[in-house]
């Protein structure tokens, strides 16, 4: 008797949670596409804004995009936690480093050859726990797909791995270093990271 | 078993050695710009050393892994960011984006524990995902590639940029990938796309008399008519046949071996390989169309390539991921 208490409480318990919880996050879902929506805007107006100086409007475009990013867990994740622990802590403070000047370098240049593309963004989807945040690219020729993966962390939702075409950066990153770690180890590696990044591009203009 | 096998591929390397330049590598078409809004660095957005104290402390580690991190190394957040980032960087990252405003630490250092496990759930271990019996040529062959896109196509796509407008240039990409109907067509409907098939004809259709031959896109611009890029590999893909090894193609580019057979139907399809009067004259078409499209995106191969920490098994896993979204798609 007692027992089908227990279980009836518990039944009760979990229905109550999930009718608090499930919409909860479905408001979650629309902010987040707000919040996408938002950064994106701002971003393309800052790219278009031909008057500002490049340093200027690098620093505001970062300002912008900066606080929805987890870099320190895309890091993490990119090295798999395998190789993330047996690095001692200075090691790991190097690694978030060099990786997170990687991701803005990169960054950064992808915007020298941005032209006149327009973002759209799609809809945001609710996979499991995650929230996913589609979007396009759309140039005269064709149309991207881009996908901002969200996770929710301490109350917050923040990006942790950005798709595109299909192309997940922080799975990219890990086929990398995982051969790279195999074949040398993580002093070889960090040394490598240190010296990537060392050649400009050409930029778009007059495309 | 194996001995044919690898007959088989290298007939199928000859095979394609022979006949296919401009075959539009997906993969080196992806368009820089595509490239995610990531970043850190936000130089003067500075927090009082205060408040990025507390925010330090009340804060948890969001990957804390329960087996794997002690908390001394969970506490040290900001001690490991410290060595490089400037204080007011370690306050962005550890500043919460407020989406509400709300302040909720409280709970929030109990609901973090795990994030590591999860979240790296999501990603394979890394080298289950290729099969790649041939890496050691492979590499081979993409150092060739290489050098042939930096010393070969991309001076001349450079020069015909310097040449052409890009209007002018678009319009060119526009007709050929126009002329590419037949082959979308095909493969639309061997996987059942009835939509792509029936939205690809009234494109063509549309494209090829008010577009005047497919130089502009009136059926995307006045309908919104999309384009249903599908190919052999990708019917094939879809009819369950798995990649095969990764094979990097002379010229080419990056491909496996179901992408690599698909090449023969693929090319039937297309109409420049009727037009054309033997096999120079087909390769040179295959190169013009080539040395346009790469017009259309100089320096997005540099800097794809700066992206990678290691160039072959970066191409390697940017194509192969591709596919398999096309595939799902």
């Amino acid at each position: 008797m007692k027992k089908t208490w227990i279980g009836f409480l518990t039944l009760a318990l979990v229905f109550l949670l999930g009718t608090f919880s499930r919409p909860a996050l479905a408001d979650d879902t629309a902010a987040v596409q707000k919040l996408v929506q938002v950064k994106i805007t701002q971003v393309i107006d800052l790219l278009r804004d031909k008057k500002m100086a490049k340093p200027e409007r690098n620093k505001r475009i970062l300002d912008v995009v900066v606080p929805i990013f987890d870099f320190k867990t895309m890091a993490q994740l990119s090295l798999g936690k395998k190789y993330w622990t047996e690095m001692t802590p200075a090691q790991q403070a190097e690694f978030s480093e060099l990786f997170v000047k990687r991701l803005q370098e990169s960054y950064l240049e992808k915007l020298d050859l941005y032209t006149d593309e327009d973002v759209a963004v799609d809809e945001a989807v609710l996979v499991k726990s995650r929230i996913h945040v589609r979007s396009f690219l759309v140039s005269k020729t064709d149309k991207k797909e881009m996908i901002y993966k969200f996770y929710q962390v301490d109350e917050q939702w923040k990006v942790y791995d950005v798709e595109i075409l299909g192309v997940s950066i922080v799975q990219t990153y890990r086929s990398q270093f995982d051969g790279l770690l195999k074949s040398g180890g993580i002093e070889p590696l960090l040394a490598k990271l240190r010296v990537a990044g060392s050649f400009t591009v050409p930029t778009a203009e007059g495309k | 078993m194996k001995n044919r096998f690898i007959c088989t591929t290298l007939g199928l390397l000859g095979l394609s050695f022979y006949g296919q330049i401009a075959w539009g590598n997906p993969v080196l078409r992806i368009e820089p710009a595509a490239l995610p809004l990531m970043v850190m660095d936000s130089p003067e957005t500075a927090k009082p050393v205060a408040e990025l104290a507390a925010e330090s402390l009340s804060q948890s580690d969001p990957l804390e892994s329960l087996e794997s991190m002690d908390s001394l190394e969970t506490n040290s957040l900001k001690d490991q960011l410290a060595p490089f980032a400037p204080p007011n960087q370690v306050a962005l990252l550890l500043a919460p984006a407020s989406m509400d405003g709300s302040d909720t630490r409280v709970e929030a250092e109990q609901a973090t524990d795990g994030g590591f496990v999860d979240l790296e759930d999501e990603f394979g271990a890394p080298q289950q995902e290729v099969n790649d019996p041939f890496a050691g040529y492979n590499r081979a062959m993409t150092g060739f590639n290489d050098w042939v896109f930096l010393w070969l196509l991309n001076p001349v796509a450079k020069g015909w940029r310097a040449v052409v407008p890009e209007g002018g240039r678009t319009a060119v990409f526009r007709f050929f990938k126009n002329l590419l109907y037949p082959l979308r067509l095909v493969n639309n409907l061997l996987q059942a796309k009835l939509g792509g098939a029936v939205e690809e004809t009234g494109r063509f259709a549309v494209n090829s008399t008010i577009g005047i031959l497919g130089l502009f896109d009136p059926a995307q611009a006045w309908f919104g008519w999309e384009a249903h890029d599908e190919d052999f590999g990708q019917t094939l893909g879809v009819w369950g046949v798995g990649s095969g090894p990764h094979i990097v193609l002379p010229f080419l580019g990056p491909s496996n071996l179901r992408d690599t057979f698909a090449l023969a139907p693929d090319w039937s399809l297309d109409p420049i390989t009727y037009y054309a009067k033997g096999y120079p004259q087909q390769i040179g078409i295959w190169t013009f169309k080539s040395v346009n499209a790469t017009s259309l995106d100089i320096g997005g191969y540099e800097s794809l390539k700066k992206d990678a920490v290691d160039f072959y098994p970066f191409l390697r896993d940017v194509y192969e991921q591709n596919r398999k979204k096309k595939i799902e798609e």
